[in-house]
């Protein structure tokens, strides 16, 4: 029988305790004193406690003649023998005072190790958030993509009058659908009022083009250039991934509060302010100029259109040109732009559009009246 | 070996101690008050001992966790007699000495405690490790842990008493009146159990609790007690402190209420 060393306290002895072995002997727990044997306690009248400032220490303490003795044990590895020779009644007690020793021993490691990986998580999210808001992206539903658009649409209809009749509309729907033949999104084409050159995307699949766009823009190829760019935002969900990028942190703290609305206030009021970074613009860019070597359009319209407008914008000065704002016409990306239309096989023909009926016919776009 | 000394006065001491031919004492800088010619009087990093650089640091630097100086200061005495060295205490209070072989060799005290002892005594960092009693204990997470053989002079704010606790027997204690305890005796906090107590009785939401075996060392008087008092005498008490114990105690009432809701 192995025995461990531990300290006995009881009312006759210092209050430090003294010195005694301590062994399972049967049914028995056998202390003994450096003078002999002291006494052979039965193990059933054990109590068994954790005592100790660091909780680390395992008390056996019983009563006789209404004084109360106790051994107490502080060393783990003796607690490990005493627990591995205890006879079965007390056994599970002793098994239970061991695992709290454990755990006090334990927790502050693993209140760290959890502190840690959560640091690490939130590094390796911080790291890696492009690649995770671009899985967050691809995984919005179609129908929520498309309620979110419709959501800005509507907010557009009370600043804009969005129209889909007349011969401008007719045209942009008309190139629109031979450069997204094939796309899984139902496209909507709008011409609004707004005298503003610009036109944008907005998710699942609805694109708008100002009437000032339709009066700067010299032909329809160039036009094609403009819408063949801006199919390619909704596309590749460009648009829903700068929306969780951006109002990442807000919405998660909208949705934690279970302010869905508050979700929806924060993604329309981003739709109007969105500048897609320089990654997507040139996915954008590429993916345009294949688009339109697909549907066989001449393939120099964007390049065209930015150059005369930079001049028209060099000439003016002052207030800038909203197109040129949100897509910024660095000699960089003309030059790539360029580049690319040279290796693109294209069987390109003329679009063949009246051009100046069509910028006539939006003449007529009365703006709105505000409110 | 055991040391002669003295403690004198009644609420404001010092204790002489008379240093044997070779004898070395260490005390927090600073305490000393005097000492007779021929001892020689070095400053160490750390616990005063020569232990290599490493451990001397980080013996240094536990030491500043505990409330203390991050060097000691040695008295030696290399002449030939007995010489007197004495370290005063630095606020009211009592000087104890503790046998630290008697108590199983090593003690837990709060910090700042540590007056000065035998050369080779280390001053460490006892952590509290239940964070309930880190909390609301009154003595914070940290406290000091003195370990080695021989005497230490530690003090305490008020008057000290020392109480024995048998194996389980328990003392409820109000929070910061605990000066020392052998580590052999549990220590952990309790909730005062009734809101009326907790709020008008002026023992606060928490008691702590100490189990033996094992000697326990209370004072009367915490210094935080004692620096409110004095205080609260110079000024109007601040408001905001209040405002915020009061809001605790509402936001536990309303915990209370919502986790008795079936």
């Amino acid at each position: 029988m192995s025995e461990v060393a531990g300290l006995l306290h009881g009312p006759n002895f210092p209050v430090a305790g003294v010195p005694a072995r301590l062994a399972f002997h049967g049914e028995h727990l056998r202390v003994t004193l450096e003078g002999g044997a002291f006494e052979d306690v039965p193990a059933e009248s054990l109590e068994v406690t954790v005592t100790g400032f660091d909780d680390d220490t395992l008390q056996l303490a019983w009563g006789t003649h209404g004084h109360t003795h106790a051994v107490t044990i502080a060393d783990s590895g003796a607690q490990r023998v005493l627990l591995d020779h205890a006879p079965a009644s007390i056994a599970k007690q002793l098994a239970r005072g061991h695992s709290t020793v454990h755990w006090h021993r334990r927790k502050w490691k693993v209140v760290i190790g959890v502190l840690a990986s959560l640091a690490l998580l939130a590094l390796v999210a911080w790291w890696q958030s492009e690649a995770i808001t671009m899985w967050a992206a691809n995984h919005v539903p179609l129908e929520t993509e498309i309620s979110i658009g419709d959501g800005a649409l509507a907010q557009l209809k009370t600043k804009h009058q969005l129209t889909q009749e007349g011969l401008a509309a007719a045209t942009v729907a008309d190139i629109g659908a031979r450069l997204t033949a094939g796309s899984r999104y139902q496209y909507r084409w709008y011409i609004s009022d707004d005298r503003e050159v610009n036109a944008f995307a907005l998710p699942g699949g609805i694109v708008v083009v100002n009437a000032g766009m339709i009066e700067a823009v010299s032909s329809a190829e160039e036009l094609a250039g403009v819408l063949a760019h801006e199919v390619q935002h909704v596309e590749y969900r460009h648009t829903l991934q700068q929306m969780i990028h951006t109002a990442g942190w807000a919405a998660v703290l909208a949705v934690v509060l279970g302010d869905v609305s508050a979700v929806t206030t924060i993604v329309l009021h981003q739709l109007g302010n969105l500048r897609n970074s320089r990654k997507l613009e040139a996915q954008a860019d590429v993916e345009g100029m294949k688009a339109l070597a697909r549907a066989d359009i001449p393939l120099g319209g964007l390049v065209s259109l930015f150059k005369r407008l930079e001049d028209q914008q060099r000439r003016r000065g002052g207030e800038g040109i909203a197109l040129l704002l949100s897509h910024p016409a660095t000699e960089e990306r003309i030059a790539e732009l360029e580049q690319l239309a040279g290796t693109l096989r294209c069987g390109c023909r003329p679009l063949g559009v009246d051009w100046p009926a069509v910028q006539a016919s939006v003449k007529q776009l009365q703006p709105k009246v505000e409110k | 070996m055991s040391w002669q000394y003295r403690i004198e006065g009644s609420d404001l001491q010092y204790v002489e101690l008379t240093l044997a031919p070779g004898d070395s004492a260490i005390g927090e800088p600073g305490a000393m008050m005097y000492a007779d010619d021929g001892v020689s009087i070095a400053t160490h990093m750390g616990d005063g001992d020569d232990s290599s650089l490493g451990s001397r640091l980080s013996a240094g630097f536990k030491r500043s966790l505990t409330g203390e100086n991050f060097f000691s200061s040695v008295f030696t005495n290399s002449t030939q007699q007995p010489l007197r060295v004495s370290f005063a205490a630095p606020s009211p209070g009592k000087i104890i000495a503790v046998d630290l072989d008697s108590v199983g060799g090593a003690l837990i005290c709060q910090k700042g405690a540590f007056l000065g002892g035998t050369r080779g005594i280390r001053v460490g960092l006892a952590f509290k490790k239940r964070l309930r009693a880190g909390m609301f204990g009154g003595e914070g997470f940290i406290m000091q842990r003195l370990s080695g053989s021989g005497t230490v002079f530690i003090h305490a704010s008020g008057t000290l008493a020392a109480i024995e606790l048998r194996a389980g027997e328990q003392l409820k204690v109000d929070t910061g009146c605990l000066a020392a305890l052998q580590t052999t005796v549990n220590y952990d906090v309790k909730y005062v159990g009734s809101l009326k107590t907790s709020m008008v009785g002026g023992e606060g939401l928490f008691l702590a609790s100490v189990k033996g075996p094992g000697t326990v060392w209370l004072q009367s008087l915490p210094l935080q007690r004692l620096r409110a008092a004095i205080t609260g005498m110079s000024q109007s008490r601040a408001l905001a402190p209040r405002l915020l114990y009061l809001g605790v105690v509402i936001f536990i009432v309303i915990a209370t209420l919502i986790g008795k809701r079936p």
